[in-house]
């Protein structure tokens, strides 16, 4: 499976959404998903300080033997967070698909209430449907 | 283009550090090595919680690339390179292999520990890395 | 900046769903009406909510926009205009108002529009103070809510409404406050 997790994290880098697909690299608990996901929030700040050239983004992908982990920000300050496994490629238009569906299943969820944990069945179920196609 | 190298003892302490191209003025290098550090140990403990890996091998921005390379002694090695740099896990090795432990290690007046403030002051290790670095494609 | 007009007009003719103009006219008409009747006719409080509401439906739209579009982050508040006017207004409503008369410091304009689909069969009823009401409203709160999340604090009011005077076109003055600093997503100075 090409996609093995997808987090999303609010502006304050708390976890609003976390799940796995196929064979997930590790069994971790809900504790250790909000460290992991507070832990890269800040770290995806810090690296835009150590930057050696001005204007640095903060970090975009990590590259480890087993995984890659991509982190996509949008302008609003919510961060999609993909571990893909190292073949995996196109990953833009696998970020920009995820975004579009957050955009329209939970943003337009008018009682989704927004920073809060993703609670909506829709958004799973397409999420879901899309991340089986990836190969 | 290669900015710059860090290394760190197990005890968190920055050893070693030599710039080439940087120039983004960092006013504060203890601030900067710090800030490395905090990332690279982060990122590392991560890896090591969503796998069975022991550590990451890169991570990049949209200006840069960061290549970290530990030893079994938990000895860190980092090179910051621009983001089209490839893996330079094996150039980073080599450093650790052939030049510290060569240099350092194995030199029986060179310090082993290195208390904070004092790093590794050695002639054949500061020249070596710097020719070795040099050599590599992308250097410039 | 024709190119902010092209994505606009990019995203109107292949990325987004159409519905029937006259459904969301009666609807937006409706919601109005029934407000005006639920406040009895205390036509500065039905401003307020239709600008509360505005302001959650722009809280939410923005990120539609985004993921649609994929503008880059606005360098300026006249990058911003642009994109509000010919990206914004194009893409929901396939109106495009113009930007017009800047402040000096570049801190204000206002979007003049020729058309407005929420109001096309509206008259203002007989009432005396009928003439407060900004029928229209809703628009103030989205631009409030949208430019919000993406750290840009305005103002957002009605100067004028074809509704209320023919003979005046329909005027939203938008005037930046200030730069949410703080709240900037790391990476993004």
């Amino acid at each position: 499976m090409g996609v093995k997790s997808i987090y999303i994290l609010n502006k304050a880098g708390g976890l609003i959404f976390q799940r796995d697909f196929g064979d997930s690299l590790s069994k971790l608990d809900s504790n250790d998903y909000l460290v992991i996901a507070g832990t890269l929030h800040s770290v995806h700040a810090i690296t835009t300080r150590i930057s050696p050239v001005a204007g640095s983004s903060g970090l975009t992908v990590m590259e480890t033997p087993s995984f890659s982990l991509h982190i996509f920000q949008s302008q609003t300050g919510i961060k999609f967070m993909i571990l893909t496994d190292r073949q995996q490629y196109g990953i833009d238009s696998i970020a920009s698909r995820i975004h579009h569906l957050y955009s329209d299943y939970v943003m337009k969820n008018p009682f989704y209430t927004l920073e809060m944990p993703i609670r909506c069945e829709k958004f799973d179920r397409y999420l879901g449907a899309y991340i089986s196609t990836v190969a | 283009m290669i900015y710059s190298f860090w290394m760190y003892d197990r005890h968190c302490e920055c050893i070693y550090s030599r710039d080439w191209h940087r120039s983004a003025a960092h006013e504060d290098k203890e601030d900067l090595q710090k800030l490395i550090y905090g990332s690279v140990f982060s990122l590392r403990n991560i890896t090591r919680k969503l796998s069975d890996d022991d550590a990451f091998l890169s991570f990049q921005t949209s200006k840069y690339k960061l290549h970290f390379f530990e030893s079994p002694s938990n000895l860190k090695l980092v090179l910051i390179t621009d983001p089209m740099m490839s893996d330079a896990c094996n150039a980073l090795r080599q450093i650790y292999a052939g030049l510290y432990v060569e240099y350092v290690v194995k030199n029986p007046l060179s310090p082993i520990e290195h208390p904070r403030g004092t790093g590794v002051d050695n002639d054949l290790f500061n020249m070596g890395l710097d020719s070795f670095v040099r050599s590599l494609q992308g250097f410039a | 900046m024709s190119k902010v007009r092209s994505v606009g007009e990019e995203v109107w003719k292949h990325k987004t769903d159409k519905i029937n103009s006259e459904l969301l006219t009666l609807t937006y008409g409706s919601i109005v009406a029934q407000l005006v009747a639920d406040f009895d006719h205390d036509y500065a409080k039905v401003n307020k909510q239709l600008d509360k509401m505005g302001y959650n439906i722009g809280l939410r739209l923005i990120e539609e926009l985004l993921a649609k579009t994929g503008l880059p982050r606005c360098q300026n508040f006249r990058d911003t205009a642009e994109a509000v006017a010919k990206v914004g207004f194009k893409m929901f409503m396939n109106i495009t108002p113009t930007i017009s008369n800047w402040s000096v410091d570049s801190k204000q304009f206002s979007l003049v529009f020729t058309e407005n689909p929420l109001a096309e069969f509206v008259e203002l009823p007989d009432k005396p103070n009928a003439r407060d009401l900004w029928y229209s409203n809703i628009y103030a709160g989205v631009i409030r809510g949208a430019l919000e999340m993406v750290q840009l604090q305005v103002e957002a009011e009605f100067v004028s409404d074809a509704v209320q005077d023919p003979s005046l076109p329909t005027e939203i003055r938008v005037r930046l406050v200030k730069v949410l600093e703080d709240e900037i997503p790391p990476g993004e100075d």
